[in-house]
């Protein structure tokens, strides 16, 4: 039979004590067993039921009392336990009613819902959502669609017996949503207080900003583009100590003066000048240095030529020193020395870096100055900016993520300390 | 378009801005998730996002040596709320720039420090680290390379240590005088100390102070000293588990017993084993001490040098639950004493050697008769080996002929492996 029941020593299978019916998990739980009471199994579990009752009620001995024991036979038993079966697998689920703000109700298995910190306290400590009219109401920041993803996570991962990376290859393919219900999620999840799935959701956001340029990121989020031009082309003032930088600082202000001049007269002018600021921008990015990567030899030479192109306007304006300062500034890369500065044969920019400027003093100060707080503001966007025109760069973001080992070999020689030069 | 004044452009107004519909904690923490670079690139997103990043907790500022110092300053001086992680690479030529950044962290709250200094040469002196390091008091992760450790800030405020440091790793660094009691002081006063690492810290003295290392959390050690013996000693190292020493070849057989019988509790333990034998004596044939724990054992040998064969050999005799033997043979010169492991391995009388030896890794062998006589030393003697793995350098004998050689050694357990890989 295989119930797993021994028979005594008189030979019979003894008596199987019909046991009391559990009492319910939590005493507040409102009992709401939905019997679809259609079910033919169900109907016949029902009929088996009552006939093992019948059964047991007529094969009672009249033997002293011993408690609300009846007793069953073996086969009796089987019907018993098929119809516990059938019983709790299916239709003696609970279910819970939540409501979004827009009115609809939904409805879902206790224990999915359960999985969630605020349905959970709901249901606890208000004991709402048992019924159709009594449905959890959900914050207004869960709209239909998150809900049955966020469900869809919750009965994924409430089920106790899954691999570390069963969940993890679910979770990956359970965020490629498009953008603006990944967002619309991660609010609904953070408002629900379903903190897995808040970090797993802003993982994903992050990874989509990660490497992006700003005009891809605003048009993937619909962020408003609404830098003025003028603030996209200041100048950078004292970015650099090196003069060279200043000088063409100077010659951007009085190229910028002019713009403004010309502004006023006519609208066709102004997209002219305005193909030579972005020029100049580029000018300024490829000379203040775009991390030694050069981006090839095409975008060299195109730069080169607008250079020369520049030269040849701005002799006027020119120092009292053009030639020397503007030849040497065409290689200039003010950063570190990395492999990359093929181009530069002078290695004069060592040399002014080390010499204190007095302005850098001021930079002692916390900042707290309005002037030299924009003056900060101009050096990050200014980064910011020259980030954006290194495209190579993008392609090396992987690796140098990857990049950080800093230990020296072993083998009993003294070695330059090498991590730092993976950058 | 634009009229007298700037104006500011906007993208189809109509389009709502996904980004702006998360609470802004969660648009902090999806911020603080990207590199720098990405962060810093959001202030140019539009007019909104231009110091948002600034206030986000928790970035990672992971600075290159390619980034221009300027930028460096500003990104460092404009984030306002406490960071997680600062890294800065800084070649020689901003050695007096690093100075004032680093009068930026205490402020900042790092958790975890990296500063990295160029090092070109031994001649030329390293960098002085400034004491303000000592009033990062959140730090739990500290890396220095290549500088000066600063001596202690004077009292008040006087310097207790980093309670919530986990993990410390110096590397190239010289000691002020007395900055070994400075360092031993600063590692005791270090609770949560989980990893200590020191590669190459040396003092300025000719005669280094003797001091100890103790930690009672410490799970991992590494020591790696060239050159000089920099008086570090074992201490108090309960909860030892991990460990890897490279003594320098000169010290003295008594510091070697002393700094094994330090470790002998550890469960992995890597160590040099080659001995300069003109200058100690050989090390005791069993050491007062055994390796309990020991599991895994990578040692760097020289089977063909008398000195370093009596070592491995010590150290195999006492450690009975050995599973895993690792050796790598490196020859730093060419002398040979023929015949170094037939006598240890004859000498093996009584007791069982490797009971528990499970896998084997030799590396680097070429075949010569002392390694033979070691690989069948091994072989004869392990009982529970599964996999044994030798791996060549340069070889006499072809590889089918050692093949068929190491097929024949005699075997003491029948499930070995013989894996034999060239180069």
């Amino acid at each position: 039979m295989g119930c797993g029941i021994d028979k005594d020593s008189t030979g019979r299978v003894p008596p199987f004590r019909f046991a009391s019916p559990k009492p319910q998990a939590h005493p507040h739980q409102p009992k709401n067993h939905n019997l679809p009471l259609s079910s033919p199994l169900l109907a016949a579990g029902a009929a088996a039921a009552a006939v093992t009752v019948a059964f047991s009620l007529s094969s009672l001995s009249f033997s002293p009392p011993r408690g609300e024991t009846i007793v069953l036979q073996p086969y009796q038993l089987f019907i018993w336990f098929q119809f516990n079966f059938i019983v709790n697998s299916q239709a003696l689920k609970s279910y819970i009613w939540l409501q979004c703000f827009d009115g609809s109700i939904q409805q879902v298995e206790e224990e999915v819902a359960m999985f969630c910190p605020m349905i959970c306290r709901e249901i606890v400590k208000n004991g709402t959502g048992s019924s159709k009219n009594h449905a959890i109401a959900l914050p207004e920041r869960v709209n239909p669609t998150s809900l049955s993803l966020i469900l869809d996570y919750c009965r994924f991962h409430q089920v106790p017996g899954r691999s570390n990376k069963e969940r993890k290859s679910f979770d990956e393919k359970f965020v490629r949503i498009d953008t603006e219900r990944l967002c619309e999620l991660t609010s609904a999840a953070d408002s629900l207080q379903l903190k897995p799935l808040v970090d797993l959701t802003s993982r994903a956001l992050a990874r989509i900003i990660e490497g992006k340029t700003p005009e891809e990121i605003r048009d993937i989020f619909h962020l408003p583009d609404d830098l003025t031009e003028e603030e996209k082309l200041e100048p950078l003032k004292n970015i650099n100590d090196d003069p060279r930088i200043r000088l063409l600082n100077r010659l951007y202000a009085k190229k910028r003066k002019e713009l403004q001049e010309r502004q006023k007269l006519k609208d066709v002018q102004v997209q002219e000048e305005q193909k030579d600021e972005r020029s100049l921008d580029e000018i300024l990015c490829f000379i203040n240095g775009d991390g030694g990567s050069g981006g090839g030899k095409a975008s060299k030479n195109k730069k080169k030529n607008k250079r020369r192109k520049d030269h040849s306007k701005n002799p006027p304006k020119a120092n009292p020193e053009p030639v020397n300062k503007e030849e040497a500034t065409r290689g200039v890369p003010f950063n570190a020395g990395t492999g990359n500065i093929s181009r530069t044969p002078c290695q004069s920019s060592d040399v002014q870096d080390d010499v204190e400027y007095p302005f850098e003093d001021a930079d002692l100060d916390d900042g707290l100055d309005p002037a030299m707080q924009e003056e900060l503001d101009r050096e990050v966007e200014d980064f910011a900016r020259r980030l954006n025109s290194v495209w190579p760069e993008r392609m090396h973001l992987g690796q140098e993520r990857r990049i950080e080992s800093h230990m020296i070999g072993g083998n009993g020689s003294l070695q330059r300390f090498s991590g730092f030069n993976h950058r | 378009m634009p009229s007298g004044e700037a104006k500011r452009r906007r993208s189809p107004a109509v389009e709502p801005d996904y980004l702006a519909a998360l609470p802004p904690e969660i648009v902090d923490n999806i911020i603080s998730r990207l590199g720098i670079r990405d962060v810093v690139r959001t202030s140019i997103l539009s007019h909104a996002w231009r110091r948002r990043w600034q206030s986000v907790r928790g970035l990672d500022l992971d600075f290159r040596s390619s980034d221009p110092a300027a930028a460096i300053s500003s990104v460092l001086k404009r984030s306002a709320a406490p960071v997680r992680t600062v890294t800065l690479r800084v070649p020689r030529r901003w050695f007096h720039r690093a100075v004032r950044w680093l009068r930026l962290l205490p402020r900042k709250r790092v958790q975890s420090l990296h500063l990295y200094f160029e090092m070109i040469s031994i001649i030329e002196g390293k960098h002085n680290l400034d004491p303000s390091i000592f009033s990062c008091l959140e730090l739990s992760s500290l890396s220095l390379a290549g500088c000066i450790f600063p001596p202690p800030p004077p009292p008040p405020p006087s310097f207790v240590g980093f309670l919530k440091l986990t993990k410390l790793s110096l590397s190239e660094i010289e000691l002020p005088p007395h900055g070994e009691r400075q360092l031993e002081a600063m590692i005791a006063a270090s609770p949560l100390l989980l990893e200590l690492s020191l590669d190459n810290v040396y003092s300025i003295d000719d005669h280094s102070e003797r001091w100890f290392v103790r930690g009672a959390n410490l799970r991992s050690l590494r020591i790696w000293t060239i050159d000089q013996d920099f008086g570090c000693r074992i201490g108090e190292l309960p909860r030892l588990e991990d460990a890897l020493i490279f003594l320098d070849s000169e010290v003295t057989t008594q510091v070697l017993c002393k700094t094994l019988e330090g470790i002998a509790h550890v469960e992995r333990l890597e160590f040099n084993a080659l001995m300069h034998h003109q200058f100690s004596d050989n090390p005791p044939e069993r050491f007062s001490f055994t390796f309990q724990n020991l599991r895994s054992l990578h040692l760097h040998a020289c089977l063909d040098q008398i000195s370093s064969t009596s070592l491995v050999f010590s150290i195999l005799r006492c450690a009975p639950n050995l599973e895993k033997l690792e050796i790598e043979v490196d020859r730093d010169d060419d002398e040979v004493d023929a015949g170094s492991v037939e006598g240890f391995a004859n000498a093996q009388t009584s007791g069982d050697i490797f009971p528990r030896l499970r896998y084997v890794w030799l590396h680097s062998i070429d075949f010569s008769s002392n390694e033979i006589c070691f690989i069948q030393f091994v072989l004869s003697k392990a009982r529970s080996l599964e996999l044994f793995y030798v791996r060549v350098s340069s070889c006499r004998l072809s590889y089918q002929e050692a093949c068929i050689e190491m097929a024949k050694y005699k075997r003491a357990s029948p499930l070995a492996r013989l894996r034999f890989i060239r180069g």
